[in-house]
């Protein structure tokens, strides 16, 4: 069999596509590529421009040929003679079922009908395509094939809690809750102070008919009049303090030097289903009087601006507190993202919905246990035995890109308290019951294993895959 | 004994200042009332820093015993007096102000304000917890609810009289009416166009322009006249009007322009819920009050859900309901928004139209509208944390879940995270309804018994005579270790 496949984003535009939408496509496609080869001749390429071209002149030779288009359905090329199955992630119970901007293509019917069929990345998304298409629709679950990059990072027996310190050296920008002398009060010392006592409110006479008359006269011509000058928001009161420089300049190989328990997520902060702010004030408030709990938030955003001062803000809303929050801000190669992996003890996540979770799925296959939700695609491989769970509650929901925003779809509420409450079992199980913490250690790098081994996912791949060539030669036969 | 009281609002402001900060303590402060009056001789203060100690420099030179209650927050307590001082407050989370964020204003820490008084009212064991908290076990610190279950007795008995099944028909003398099962609605509603820009605002996909949306555009010159000849005839001319000539021209207003306060007829039938709030106040959390409202009733035209909201910026509240009712899925259960203050009349036939009192907020001091359904025989769809705590029950209730979320102060402007309320677990509310709605239609013996036994929790939980032992328990030792 030959695969065609392509991804919007490439290695070299990646850089400046974190955090966009598509970013998440890159690491789908780069994580796909080995179960891909396993079975296939696989051969990128770059527009889907090149795909009939390619289809014609190699379905000469007699082989199968696939497309495989790494993107949302409303993305996926239509159209084509190859022919073309979408592979994407999906975090809604639902599937688009309307059209809007003028793009029929957003009703997922209107290409799933068009295209050969859907991979989908967990159980939910491929439920709810057949929900959408039928239930003999040509979809599967299938999730990326993690493990088989960080599975070596066990140790024999499992992972211990760490108890010693360590350090990791980092180029990028820093924000390190433990340098930045946070505080509250700082953030309103320049405000006008409000009256010392509650005003008596004066009584003023009710107007009669010949006041109000007058009064709506006057309105009227300033009504009239005021529509040539626009209206402006109000502006914040007081002078306003320059802003912060914290964490502004990039430092070159910095060592930062951790100790205790450390928590660690991997986010965008522009993602609003990762409740990042939730992530930190949980934190904070369980360990305020804890110093050896660290928290470490690796951002995947290309544009520190777009959060650095809502970050510090919000830092210094939660000050005092003894426990330490660093973000980090930069690019971390192959070699630096397993050390991440390797000196934190548990993974954070905490949002509303995901269609995968690349990270926590790492974190996992490499042995490092979770605090998380189990919904949407976590339902796959997350359960009390490889994480701590937190609680959450069904909640309206509308699809990520609907410009509307119609509220038609579900996600999760998350339970803060029970956030706040899994951080501090977490950092107690890692203080005082080592043995469980290594058993969940072992758990969840077996679930991973089971789940997502690169010849498992390539078993399913090609299983898929054959039967889709089959229903396609019958049709051609026919 | 000479009782002093002061609350920045009295009955003639009170009406022009609906849904201020301060209008709630007035309130309260009226139904105090009759029980102050069963223990001393009480005197309204329009100034205490100017009133209090003269009069109670008077008071101690006949050898009268003398104190004042002032009914606001700590921090706008006038302090320093001769005359021992209790404030009394409502509070709806697990802290209370332990710090000073500026020098120059001490009083912003609660502690610092309250160790110069004599004690603290509260309306719920919460609140009293969390001034035990703060003052230490020792400090005199009582939860007495507003005792208005009395003043509830004519509505009661007017309940008793009349049958439900009559339908109700209600006039609102002054308000606006926006209700979903009305075909003119869609006329007001924002345009996808309006909706698409206040999405992509909201997602900071594009910045927020004030000239742009839903009520914010420039209007043209014949709608600025329309809209004032409206307001001059709901204002000026309507009242002044024979009912024959009346009623056309407040069919011609309410067409023309809905956002006037006018003359409003209200009918409803169904499975009533209603709920009273102030919009501006961001606790109530309406937004998961409709949702899973509308959610869950889709399919359920017989059911209907009345917002009636008190405030006098009633505009901008209302603009944010509507941008939120073309957003959600198709519903055919009705939704009502009545804006306006309701007569005594308007009051009563509401109350009897419904059959369920509704909350979701984050936090209650005590929550009078809801006390008030209760002692009527309402029951409740309601969440129970925070004063809530005190008087709902699954007896009289059909309970919210909720958890606790990080939160500051509401008067802190560094809005630093310092205290808990309580978030609602919307899937849970949307089962309460549906509890409720099947209740009522399908055990009428137990909705009975759970509105006989709300009337009685309430009696026991804020009647006069609940209120008269507990305060005349807690002023005694009070006004005992005082000199007179």
């Amino acid at each position: 069999m030959i695969i065609i496949v392509n991804s919007k984003v490439t290695d070299t535009s990646i850089q400046t596509s974190l955090g966009k939408s598509e970013y998440s496509y890159y690491f789908l496609f780069k994580q796909f590529m080995p179960a891909l080869e396993q079975i296939a001749r696989v051969i990128p390429v770059a527009s889907p421009d090149e795909v009939d071209p390619l289809f014609h002149q190699l379905s000469s030779s007699g082989e199968s040929v696939i497309f495989l288009s790494i993107s949302p359905p409303q993305q996926t090329p239509l159209h084509l003679r190859c022919p073309t199955v979408c592979l994407f992630a999906w975090e809604f119970p639902d599937a688009p079922d309307r059209m809007w901007d003028n793009d029929a293509r957003h009703d997922w019917r209107y290409v799933l009908t068009r295209i050969t069929g859907a991979i989908a990345c967990s159980h939910e998304s491929a439920q709810s395509i057949r929900n959408l298409m039928g239930p003999d629709y040509p979809v599967v679950a299938i999730p990326a094939p993690v493990w088989a990059h960080f599975g070596d990072l066990l140790p024999a027996g499992g992972w211990q809690p760490h108890s010693g310190p360590r350090s990791f050296e980092f180029s990028g920008n820093i924000i390190d809750s433990s340098v930045l002398g946070l505080s509250a009060d700082g953030l309103v010392q320049h405000l006008p102070r409000p009256p010392r006592h509650s005003v008596t409110c004066p009584v003023t006479a009710q107007p009669g008919p010949w006041r109000l008359s007058w009064n709506l006269f006057r309105s009227w011509i300033a009504a009239l009049r005021r529509d040539r000058h626009p209206r402006v928001a109000p502006k914040p009161s007081g002078e306003q303090p320059p802003p912060s420089q914290a964490g502004l300049q990039p430092q070159e190989k910095s060592r930062l030097e951790l100790s205790g328990v450390v928590f660690c997520s991997i986010l965008n902060p522009m993602d609003g289903r990762k409740n990042w702010i939730d992530i930190i004030t949980a934190f904070c408030w369980a360990f305020r009087d804890t110093p050896d709990a660290t928290l470490i938030l690796k951002m995947t955003h290309h544009d520190l601006e777009s959060y650095r001062i809502i970050l510090l803000t919000l830092l210094s809303r939660l000050a005092p507190f003894q426990c330490r929050v660093v973000a980090l801000h930069g690019f971390l190669d192959d070699d630096k993202y397993r050390e991440l992996i390797t000196l934190t003890d548990f993974y954070i996540n905490a949002s509303n919905a995901e269609g995968l979770c690349l990270p926590l799925m790492e974190f996992l296959s490499a042995g490092k246990p979770a605090l998380a939700p189990r919904h949407t695609a976590m339902l796959d491989y997350l359960d009390e035995d490889v994480a701590r769970l937190v609680e959450t509650s069904e909640e309206l929901a509308s699809w990520s890109h609907d410009p509307v925003g119609i509220l038609g779809s579900r996600r999760h509420r998350l339970n803060w308290e029970s956030l706040m409450q899994g951080y501090r079992d977490c950092h107690t199980l890692a203080r005082t019951n080592p043995d469980a913490y290594q058993r969940m250690s072992v758990n969840g790098w077996q679930r991973m294993q089971q789940l997502s081994e690169t010849s498992v996912v390539a078993a399913e791949l090609k299983a898929f895959l054959n039967t889709l060539v089959a229903a396609e030669q019958v049709e051609a036969e026919a | 004994m000479k009782i002093l009281v002061y609350s920045a609002m009295n009955a003639e402001t009170i009406l022009q200042n609906f849904g201020e900060p301060e209008y709630s303590y007035f309130f309260v402060l009226r139904e105090f009332m009759p029980v102050l009056q069963q223990l001393g001789e009480v005197e309204v203060i329009e100034d205490p820093a100017r009133d209090v100690d003269h009069r109670y420099h008077a008071a101690a030179a006949r050898g009268e015993q003398c104190i004042f209650l002032s009914f606001s927050p700590p921090h706008l307590t006038t302090l320093g007096l001769d005359c021992p001082t209790i404030p009394v407050f409502a509070w709806e989370f697990s802290s209370m102000p332990d710090e000073a964020w500026w020098h120059d204003r001490p009083e912003m820490d609660w502690r610092w304000c309250l160790e110069q008084c004599a004690g603290a009212i509260v309306h719920s064991r919460q609140s009293a917890m969390a001034v035990r908290k703060l003052m230490g076990e020792e400090f005199p610190v009582i939860d007495i609810p507003a005792p208005l279950q009395d003043r509830l007795a004519e509505a009661r008995r007017w309940l008793s009289q009349t049958s439900h099944t009559a339908e109700a028909s209600i006039e609102i003398a002054r308000g606006t009416l926006f209700d979903t099962h009305d075909p003119e609605l869609a006329r007001w509603l924002p345009t996808e166009e309006d909706i698409i820009r206040a999405v992509a605002e909201a997602r900071s996909v594009i910045p927020i322009d004030e000239n742009k949306g839903f009520r914010r555009g420039p209007k043209t010159a014949r709608r600025i006249t329309l809209e004032h000849l409206v307001a001059w005839y709901q204002q000026v001319l309507a009242s002044r009007l024979p009912e024959r000539l009346r009623r056309p021209l407040d069919r011609w207003a309410v067409r023309t322009d809905p956002w006037q306060l006018g003359r409003r007829q209200l009918k409803l039938d169904g499975v009533v819920f209603t709920s009273l709030f102030n919009p501006h106040d961001g606790r109530k959390n309406w937004v998961d009050m409709i949702t899973a409202f509308c959610v869950e009733f889709r399919d359920q035209p017989d059911a209907t859900l009345v917002l009636k909201l008190g405030h006098r910026r009633h505009e901008d509240a209302l603009q944010g309901f509507l941008m939120l009712l073309p957003r959600l899925p198709a519903f055919r259960c009705r939704l009502v928004i009545l804006n306006g203050f309701l007569d005594d009349e308007a009051y009563l036939q509401l109350l009897r139209a419904t059959h369920f009192a509704v909350n979701t907020s984050y936090g209650e001091g005590q929550c009078l509208p809801l006390m008030e359904y209760l002692s009527c025989g309402k029951p409740a769809v309601a969440p129970c944390h925070s004063a809530l705590a005190d008087y709902i029950s699954p007896d009289i209730a059909f309970t919210v879940d909720s958890w606790a979320d990080a939160t500051a102060w509401p008067h802190d402007p560094r809005v630093a995270y310092r205290t808990l309320r309580q978030q609602i677990d919307w899937a849970s509310l949307r089962r309460a309804y549906r509890a409720a709605f099947e209740c009522y239609r399908e055990r009428p013996e137990t909705y009975r018994a759970m509105a006989r036994a709300a009337e009685q929790r309430m009696q026991r939980h804020c009647s006069q005579a609940t209120a008269a032992e507990r305060l005349a328990h807690f002023l005694n030792p009070v006004i005992e270790k005082t000199p007179a």
